[in-house]
Order: C-alpha cells, then sequence, then structure tokens
C-alpha cells in the first residue's frame, strides 16, 4: 500500500520548492514568543485572531508509528508490528484521521502494550540505549544520568522540556524497575514516558493569553514545532526543529519561513502531503475490481486498483513538489506516470520506456478527474449522481446529503429502471427532472454526466453499453452526449466531457477555496468555520496566479498567523 | 519491591477518585433473572449484513399459533428437518435452544440501511451506544473486573473497508469500538495477558511494578488535568483516559481462571476468497475457547462488514454474484432472492457451528446447563426483513441461541405482529400503505430485555431522561405505542 510510514521514508529528492536557509536572522530573539504586552503594538489584527477552536489532538495511529521511527529507528518499531496492528486504525473521523483524535479502552489498552514491547526491546539494547543517552547504556544510571537523559532525549520525547513533576514522577518508575533488575529501570522508565500524557497527546499548555482578547492565547515556540512538523510529516520535530524553537528562531518571520521551507523540502512530506490527497479524494478506499470477466476484457484485475493509485498519486507528487504548479494545472495535466502495462493498456498507450513512466496522455485524459483512480466504481454501469455528488462535496466543499426518504412516496429513491433505448444519462435525467428533485439535481447530475465517457474501470469510451441486469448481456450501444451546463461561482458554463469541467473547476474561486478549506482541515484536525475565513483566503491567495502553487498554499497556513493561536472554549 | 506490591493493593481496591464510572445499583427487580447469578453468563452479538428475506428467513405459518396476548403469539418448531431455507438442517439439533423473533420494527427510516450498530444500539439515525459495551462494563455482568471487557472481530475481504457494530460512551462522547480483523490481534487481546499458575517470583515483581507504573501514569494525567488551559471537552477526553488506564490496571491485575490457552491461530491472508470460510472457523474456535477460558463475556463476530460485497465465489458452484447487490435485485427477482438465500443459509451454517461448538460441553453439571446455555447469543443484521425494499429497518431478523443461563423460554418461535395491520406511509398528507409485512413492536424492546435479562436495570441504560434504549422519534411514532417499547419483550423470559 502506498500510505505506510515506510513510504514517508524515501529518500529525499532534489527539489524545487528549497529555500535558502537563513541561519543568522534570529540571533538575539530568546525564548517564546511573547503577547506583544508592555505597550507594544499588537501583535495580531482583529482579522488574524478569527480563528476556529483548537481541539486537543491525541496522535492518530500513523503519527505514533512515524513519531516511534523517528525516536527509536526502524528496527525497533518494526518488530512492534502485532502490537500497533492492536491499536485501533484511524478512521476518517468526520472526514480525515487526523480529525480522528477520540479515546476507548482499545488505544489505551494498545498504547499500554505497545510501549511495554518496545521498552523491553529498548531496555535489552545496549547500544540502541546509549544512542538515547550514553551514560543510559551502562548499567548504573545515577540521578545525573538521568537528568542529562531528560534534557536530551526527554525533550526531543514530549517535545518540549521535561518539567519538574515529570522528571520526578519517570524517576520513581526506574526506581522501582530498578529494585527488579538494571534492566527493569530502564524499561520502567521509557515505558512510564510512552504512555505520559505529553507524549501521546499534543497538550499545548505553555499558552500566552493576548492582551484583550478572551479565549484565544499564543502557543509557545514548542508547540508551534510541534505544530509544524505534524503539519509537514505527521510526525515528531527533529532535534534542528527544537533547536531553534528554543532559540526562538520561529518568532522571526525569516526563523519560521526557513523552518517550513526546510521541512516541506524533505522527502518524507511527499508521503504525509500525499495521504492528504489520497483521504480527501478517497483514493485509498477505491473498491477491489468485482466486475465480470467479460466486463474487464483481460485487464490485470488484481492490480488495475493499486496501479491506478500510484499513477494518480505520481501525478499529484509531480505537481506538488517536483515541479511545483497550481491546482489548476493539476486539474488540466496530460502529464502521466505510467506504473505498469496493465494501466497502460486501460489508457489505451503504449508502455513508455521511460524508468519513471512518464508520458503525456491525449485529450481524452486532461486532468486529475480523468485518470483511472478517480472514475473507478462498483458495478459495470456508472452512477453519475454519486460522481457528481462525489466532485461537488469534495472539490466544491459543497453539503450534500441524501435525500429523506419519508419526503417522498415509497421507492422514490431507487435508480431509474433498465431501459434498452436510453442512456444512464437520459434514464436519471427522467428519474430527477420532478421540480423537488431538480432543486439539488440540477448541480449535482451536469457534473457526473460530464463524467461519462469513462466506464466504471476508467476507461475511455463514446459509446455507451446497455445491459439487461436480469441477463447481463449487452442489448445496445448508445452514443455518449457529455456537453453539460454545470453550474459554478463563475456562473453557468456550458462545458464539453470532463476535459471542459475540469477547465471550468480550474477557474472557479469556490473550488480553489475549498483546495485551502480541504488541507487546512487536514492539516488542523478539524472542520474550518467562518473563522477561518481569513486563513483561508490567505491560502488560496497563495496559491493563485503566476507565482502561486501548491505547496505555497501549505505553506502559507503555517505562516499564517492564526497557526500560533489556540482559541481555547471554556 | 514491597512498595509496589502496595501500591499494587492500592490500586487493586480501586484508589482515589478514580473508580470508573460504572453503575453499581441494587437490582429493583423482582423477577428470577434479578437473581444472582453462580456461573458466569454471556452475550454474544453475530452480525451479517444486507437483511433477509421473509420467505426465506421465517418457518412457513405453523399449523397452529398458541396466542399469548394481543399481538403475541408463539409456535413450536415443526418436526421437519430444518426451519426454512435460509434456517436448515444444522439447525435440528439447537431447536430447543433457539427463540426466533418476529416483528420488531424501528420507528423511523434511518438513513437508507446498513446501519451497522442499529441491532445493539435501537438507532437507526445516529450512532449511539450499543449494548455489549453497556455490558461489558456493568459489575452485574463482572462482579470483579475480568482479564478482558470484550472482544470484537471481523471477518472481511481484504479490500473491504471494516466497519462496526459496537459504540461506547467515552467521557461523553461516542466512540467506536473497532473489530479486529486481524485474529493474531483477537488472540492477544484475548490472551496475551493470560498467566499460567505458576510464577516466577521476579515475573511477579515484574508485574507488580507494571501495575505500580499505572498509577503514576494516571498521577500525570492528574497533574495536567489541573492546567487551565483545557477545555471542559479537553478535560473530559483526558479523564476518560485516566479512567481506562485505572481500569486497565485492574484488568492486568486479574489473573482469570486458569485454562488450556489455545494454540495461536494461523492468520490467514483475506485477500484470497478461498480463506474465508477457514477464517471465519478459526474466529468461531478462537471465541469459543476464551469463553470456555472465562477471558471474556462480551463479544461481537461480525461474518462479514457492514454492505458485504463478497460473491462467494468459494461455494459449491462458484459466484452468486455480490451480495449487496443481489440484496436489492432480490426484492421481486425469485433468482436473485434464491441465490440470497444461499448466501444467508451460508451464515446460518457459521451461526450454527458457533452454537453447536458452545453446546458440546456442560458448564453447570448442579443445572445441567452447556455453555451455549448459559449464553445469549443473537445473531442480527444491519437490514431488516420485509416485504417491502431490501433495506427498510422494519420486520429486524432476529435469531437468539441460548437461555442466558436460564433467563429466556427458548424453544420458541415469537411473533409480535398486528396482523393484517400494514405500516402507513404519510406522504402530502395522505397515508398509504406500506407494501411491507404486517406492523409489530419497537425493536427497542430487545435490546432492553437482553439488559435486563443479565440483571441491568433502567438505570444501568438510561440516558438523558428518556425512558427506554434507543431512538422513539420518527416518521412512523404515531403508529407505534412507544411506553410499549420502553420496557422488555413481553412473553420472551422463562
Amino acid at each position: 500500500m502506498a500510505w505506510r510510514p515506510d513510504s514517508v521514508r524515501r529518500v529525499a529528492r532534489d527539489l524545487a520548492v528549497v529555500v535558502a536557509l537563513v541561519g543568522s536572522a534570529a540571533a538575539g530573539c530568546i525564548g517564546n514568543i511573547g503577547d506583544g504586552g508592555d505597550g507594544q503594538e499588537p501583535r495580531f489584527s482583529p482579522e488574524e485572531l478569527e480563528t476556529g477552536i483548537s481541539p486537543l489532538r491525541r496522535l492518530t495511529r500513523y503519527e505514533y508509528e512515524s513519531t516511534l521511527r523517528d525516536l527509536f529507528g526502524d528496527a525497533h518499531v518494526d518488530a512492534l508490528s502485532v502490537e500497533i496492528a492492536g491499536l485501533p486504525s484511524d478512521q476518517k473521523a468526520g472526514q480525515f484521521t487526523t480529525m480522528a483524535s477520540g479515546i476507548t479502552s482499545q488505544h489505551v489498552d494498545g498504547f499500554y502494550f505497545a510501549a511495554d514491547a518496545l521498552s523491553d526491546r529498548l531496555s535489552q539494547d545496549a547500544a540502541a540505549l546509549a544512542a538515547l543517552e550514553p551514560c543510559l547504556g551502562s548499567p548504573a544510571i545515577d540521578a545525573a544520568c538521568l537528568g542529562a537523559f531528560f534534557d536530551g532525549f526527554g525533550r526531543r520525547m514530549l517535545r518540549r522540556p521535561v518539567a519538574a513533576e515529570e522528571r520526578a514522577s519517570f524517576s520513581a518508575s526506574h526506581q522501582a524497575g530498578a529494585a527488579v533488575s538494571d534492566a527493569d529501570g530502564t524499561k520502567l522508565l521509557l515505558m512510564h514516558m510512552l504512555l505520559s500524557p505529553a507524549f501521546l497527546y499534543r497538550l499545548e499548555l505553555g499558552t500566552t493569553p493576548l492582551q484583550g482578547v478572551e479565549g484565544i492565547e499564543e502557543i509557545d515556540g514548542w508547540a508551534l514545532a510541534t505544530r509544524l512538523s505534524y503539519l509537514a510529516w505527521g510526525s515528531t520535530p527533529d532535534v534542528e526543529l527544537l533547536d531553534a524553537a528554543e532559540r526562538g528562531d520561529l518568532a522571526t518571520e525569516q526563523g519560521l519561513d526557513a523552518q517550513i521551507d526546510r521541512l516541506l523540502a524533505q522527502g518524507r512530506a511527499h508521503g504525509w502531503v500525499g495521504r492528504f490527497f489520497g483521504e480527501w479524494l478517497s483514493l485509498d478506499s477505491i473498491p477491489g475490481v468485482q466486475q465480470s470477466d467479460a466486463f474487464v476484457a483481460g485487464l490485470p484485475r488484481d492490480t488495475l486498483v493499486d496501479d491506478a493509485r500510484t499513477e494518480a498519486l505520481a501525478l499529484i507528487e509531480h505537481h506538488l513538489f517536483i515541479e511545483p504548479t497550481s491546482y489548476a494545472m493539476l486539474l488540466s495535466s496530460k502529464t502521466a506516470f505510467i506504473p505498469s502495462a496493465g494501466l497502460a493498456q486501460l489508457y489505451g498507450v503504449a508502455m513508455p520506456s521511460s524508468p519513471d513512466g512518464r508520458t503525456e496522455l491525449d485529450d481524452t485524459r486532461a486532468g486529475l478527474l480523468t485518470r483511472a483512480a478517480l472514475l473507478m466504481g462498483q458495478g459495470e454501469s456508472t452512477h453519475p449522481i454519486a460522481r457528481g455528488a462525489r466532485v461537488r462535496k469534495k472539490l466544491l466543499c459543497e453539503d450534500i446529503e441524501p435525500p429523506d426518504p419519508t419526503a417522498f412516496p415509497p421507492n422514490t429513491i431507487q435508480p431509474p429502471a433498465f431501459d434498452p433505448n436510453k442512456t444512464a444519462r437520459e434514464r436519471w435525467t427522467d428519474k430527477t427532472s420532478a421540480p423537488a428533485c431538480a432543486v439539488c439535481h440540477g448541480f449535482i447530475n451536469p457534473v457526473g454526466y460530464a463524467l461519462e465517457r469513462y466506464d466504471t474501470l476508467g476507461r475511455y469510451r463514446t459509446l455507451e453499453p446497455v445491459i439487461d441486469p436480469s441477463s447481463g448481456q449487452m442489448v445496445s450501444e448508445l452514443t455518449i452526449d457529455d456537453a453539460v451546463d454545470v453550474q459554478l461561482d463563475t456562473g453557468t458554463t456550458t462545458v464539453q466531457g470532463a476535459g471542459g469541467l475540469s477547465a471550468a473547476l480550474g477557474t472557479s474561486g469556490a473550488a480553489a477555496r475549498c483546495f485551502s478549506r480541504q488541507w487546512l482541515r487536514y492539516a488542523l484536525g478539524r472542520f474550518d468555520s467562518g473563522d477561518d475565513n481569513g486563513v483561508v483566503a490567505a491560502m488560496t491567495d497563495a496559491g493563485a496566479g503566476d507565482t502561486g502553487s501548491m505547496v505555497a498554499t501549505l505553506r502559507q497556513l503555517a505562516r499564517a498567523p492564526q497557526f500560533r493561536l489556540r482559541r481555547i472554549e471554556p | 519491591m514491597s512498595i509496589e506490591r502496595i501500591a499494587r493493593r492500592r490500586l487493586l481496591m480501586g484508589a482515589g477518585g478514580f473508580a470508573l464510572a460504572l453503575p453499581w445499583l441494587p437490582s429493583l427487580m423482582a423477577t428470577a433473572h434479578a437473581q444472582p447469578f453462580t456461573t458466569p453468563r454471556r452475550f454474544v452479538f453475530v452480525f451479517s449484513s444486507n437483511g433477509q428475506r421473509p420467505e426465506n428467513w421465517y418457518p412457513a405459518d405453523p399449523a397452529s399459533w398458541t396466542q399469548l396476548g394481543p399481538n403475541i403469539r408463539e409456535a413450536a418448531w415443526s418436526t421437519a428437518s430444518g426451519i426454512s431455507p435460509v434456517l436448515g438442517p444444522e439447525y435440528d439439533a439447537l431447536k430447543p435452544k433457539l427463540t426466533l423473533i418476529r416483528g420488531l420494527d424501528f420507528i423511523n427510516s434511518g438513513v437508507g440501511g446498513h446501519v451497522v450498530h442499529s441491532s445493539l444500539s435501537g438507532h437507526v439515525d445516529q450512532d449511539g451506544v450499543t449494548i455489549d459495551q453497556i455490558l461489558a462494563n456493568s459489575s452485574k455482568v463482572y462482579p470483579t473486573p475480568p482479564p478482558v471487557r470484550s472482544v470484537h472481530m471481523l471477518v472481511k475481504q481484504a479490500f473491504q473497508s471494516p466497519t462496526s457494530c459496537s459504540y461506547a460512551n467515552v467521557g461523553g462522547n461516542i466512540e467506536e469500538i473497532q473489530h479486529e480483523t486481524s485474529i493474531t490481534s483477537s488472540y492477544n487481546r484475548l490472551f496475551g495477558t493470560y498467566q499460567e499458575p505458576t510464577v516466577d517470583p521476579t515475573e511477579e515483581a515484574r508485574r507488580a511494578a507494571k501495575l505500580g507504573l499505572i498509577d503514576r501514569v494516571r498521577g500525570d494525567y492528574d497533574l495536567v488535568l489541573t492546567s487551565p488551559k483545557l477545555s471542559s471537552e479537553d478535560k473530559a477526553k483526558l479523564t476518560a483516559h485516566a479512567e481506562l488506564l485505572h481500569d486497565l490496571g485492574l484488568r492486568l491485575g486479574a489473573t482469570g481462571p486458569s485454562c488450556t490457552k489455545p494454540a495461536e491461530p494461523a492468520d490467514l491472508d483475506p485477500g484470497i476468497d478461498a480463506n474465508l470460510p477457514e477464517i471465519t472457523r478459526l474466529h468461531i474456535d478462537l471465541l469459543v475457547a476464551a469463553i470456555k477460558c472465562d477471558r471474556t463475556r462480551v463479544a461481537t463476530l461480525m461474518l462479514c462488514p457492514g454492505t458485504d460485497l463478497r460473491d462467494f465465489s468459494y461455494l459449491p458452484g462458484g459466484a452468486l454474484g455480490e451480495h449487496h447487490g443481489l440484496s436489492h435485485n432480490a426484492v421481486g427477482d425469485t433468482g436473485a432472492a434464491q441465490a440470497l438465500a444461499t448466501i444467508n443459509n451460508w451464515y446460518a451454517k457459521q451461526f450454527a457451528y458457533l452454537l453447536s461448538e458452545l453446546d458440546k460441553d456442560i458448564e453447570d453439571t448442579n443445572a445441567n446447563r452447556t455453555y451455549l446455555d448459559n449464553c445469549m447469543v443473537f445473531w442480527g443484521n444491519e437490514d431488516g426483513c420485509n416485504g417491502y425494499d431490501a433495506h427498510s429497518p422494519k420486520g429486524m431478523p432476529v435469531l437468539m441461541a441460548g437461555s442466558g443461563g436460564g433467563v429466556l423460554k427458548t424453544g420458541r418461535y415469537l411473533d409480535y405482529r398486528t396482523i393484517g395491520q400494514k405500516i402507513l406511509y404519510d406522504y402530502n398528507g395522505s397515508p398509504a400503505e406500506l407494501p411491507t409485512d404486517f406492523r409489530g413492536r419497537l425493536y427497542n424492546s430487545l435490546p432492553i430485555s437482553i439488559m435486563q435479562a443479565f440483571g441491568l436495570t433502567p438505570a444501568d441504560y438510561e440516558s438523558g431522561g428518556q425512558a427506554g434504549f434507543g431512538t422513539y422519534a420518527g416518521n412512523y411514532q404515531s403508529q407505534y405505542d412507544v411506553s410499549d417499547g420502553q420496557s422488555v419483550l413481553p412473553h420472551l423470559f422463562a
């Protein structure tokens, strides 16, 4: 699967987004950001103080595993696969897995057994312990050794300095274990820290109140470093980022930008950002190919979904990081990286000879929406309503709910009946043209009809095979009409097919804002509200125009004043 | 070391203000099932999806019904082999231990079916806490903390999304309890903390030290909770975490009875459809071993995810077609209905296998009860069983097995429908008859009956000042007696 922490670990590539690091900009600036008190100018404008509520976030399973890998290395975490599998997988609570910060007994048990197993392994590996803190590798551990460990690796684990009460509590666990054996001492020390609320949750308790502002506080440099690394990597800050926080670099614009650019320039950002696209566009939940052999017609059914997903993600990565472009370009790009002969066959092209499978496709594959991964579905007949609703919900952030069956006579909410003389478009248009239906379907259907030249495996077609559901036999072939009048914020536009639809979306302000909003939701682990309009506008602006790019949209979120605020509801 | 032992004892006694918010109220019920039970009793929920068709799920109308009350009647099983096309001859030996219930309806339409938790939550319109979680956290099921409060297992194809029939109320939030899809994970959960009767003193000291550690970690959470920088929602989450840690300490301190720990089952690849029957059998065997070892008394076993999509290529005769699609086509298409019956008969065979394994051995020699007799095993579904559409939550399929230690009167087909009365569907002020089965009673009574069978009282499961359990409002509200649905099903208990 594409979205495992292993893929986060891919070798970093040369990137076009690398910006020169500014080494000395923050010299002399020490400590936290401060609140602009003492008669100074307020550091936040009223607009900048508009921000949504920040919920307490637990590390998701993905973030937890990535964090353990960064702290203790792959070998020790690879050995934990059974324990990590015992933790509940990250569900898309609301919309994204990053919103899943609920807690159940399964989480508490899972964290306990993972901590038990990991600390067991570490405590019996002198070299691994010495790597955490040199004196930890030797049998006798005194208070000075523990102090050095808390100062060094303890800061790394808790993403901030270890407080005095915590030192006492962790030391007591060390002592209790050491009464059994030296190894039990280090084991209980590590186990305790792995279960600590400061490790499992992103607590952000070191906030500073802002003068004259109720309920909104500014987070400290440590919490900002943590927000940045989980934003860019889905994992814990590295030493360099923590050092920058400690020096106060993040309180300056240059210092903050330098760290943001450094984090986004690393290859591991690709995997984490790719996960966003996967979750947003449901590329992580494409159903397996269950269609009949006759329908599949020789395509490799077992590998098709993975290959289609790989191709879509390679396209996204290319436009995000390799040759950064705007979101509109992603929606119209004909570039493709074909991973297999099977997918080449699906696209009706020869397998490219270049090592990365790069090729330029024709007009029928212009843009992300025309790629197989976004078109694959169940069954052998397309469902233009489901497709249209998906685009409107995901790309335009519109709230579309299924119709309430109680508002209609029995059996109203059923797909239209089979008719050998009508295309899917004609049957669905008949079904939904009553005024009560058309209120919503007038928006939804044209978007789906524009995609009708792609079947449920994503193959291009100009004729629709009409299949009798009772016999499974094709009874007729009808010409597909994919010219539609699509309603967007820019007005009603007549477009031809998927390419025309994609071009229209590329000029839609609502689509551009929706892209920013989806990214904000993923990054902040919550839905946006009207209070977030300011930061959404800034993100959208950053992505627009000749200099704009998708990665600039994300970068702008991290740079925004709102990113340093925490709104605490009583 | 001695400090640790003291800490552990303190912990086992339930230290400080961290006792779990478990209801512990004296039973107000004077009926037999409120008496204390000496043998363990268990609740097992088995799930399959996409509904049933009445003509294939229920037996043919019996020659005679016994009227038990207004709109309540029962029939004994026919002496012929099998019960129905779905419930085949594999149930012959089990008939005296079964209760098949007909005529339980949800008060509203839900959101289009496939509400996986509805059988256990009494909700088809929103997520709600499920009875398995209420039972798992009840001192009436566990007078002392068990090694494992509940286990949740799911057999699924590799590509299907996992779904869950179980939700818990954690700190005021309704949280999904995930089902394990890896049998290794379920095995570890059930037997990972199993302790052999003879324990090495060093190991014993380690165990004590770890229990002391849990106490200290809870102290860390206490400290964090004093911060003014947390919202009430954040505090509720951290408090719940601390309470769950406390419970974990109690469970780790519970040794449980000694038994023969089963070998770790093979974790077969669910990407190969042909493995699904064997994966199912291994899950059932593990569950039976866990019950016989009293590792847990509450389980949910999902034989497939909600909206099952498998095509049953592993059955003799080859693929039948995709389960969910067939469930829609089966409305009015006899070929599809037949295929659906074959699919549901395969699930019925798995359920019968579970029951037969539990029924093999006597658990309580005094009362001559098998493990099955001391269980309430409930095979439910996310969708209904009626003559209308595939998914409407009317006439929910309910097959119970075991008497829960003599609480249920078993060996019966119980019918709660109002014969002759169709459900009315009000559209634009003109009521039309739904082409459903006849109207029944509110489904909510079933989860209430199960909880009361385990000795729980309304105080243990009611919330928000609402009498009963689940949803009592909806578009069919005027046609049902809500107060009927706020108490147990009449004539279910012995």
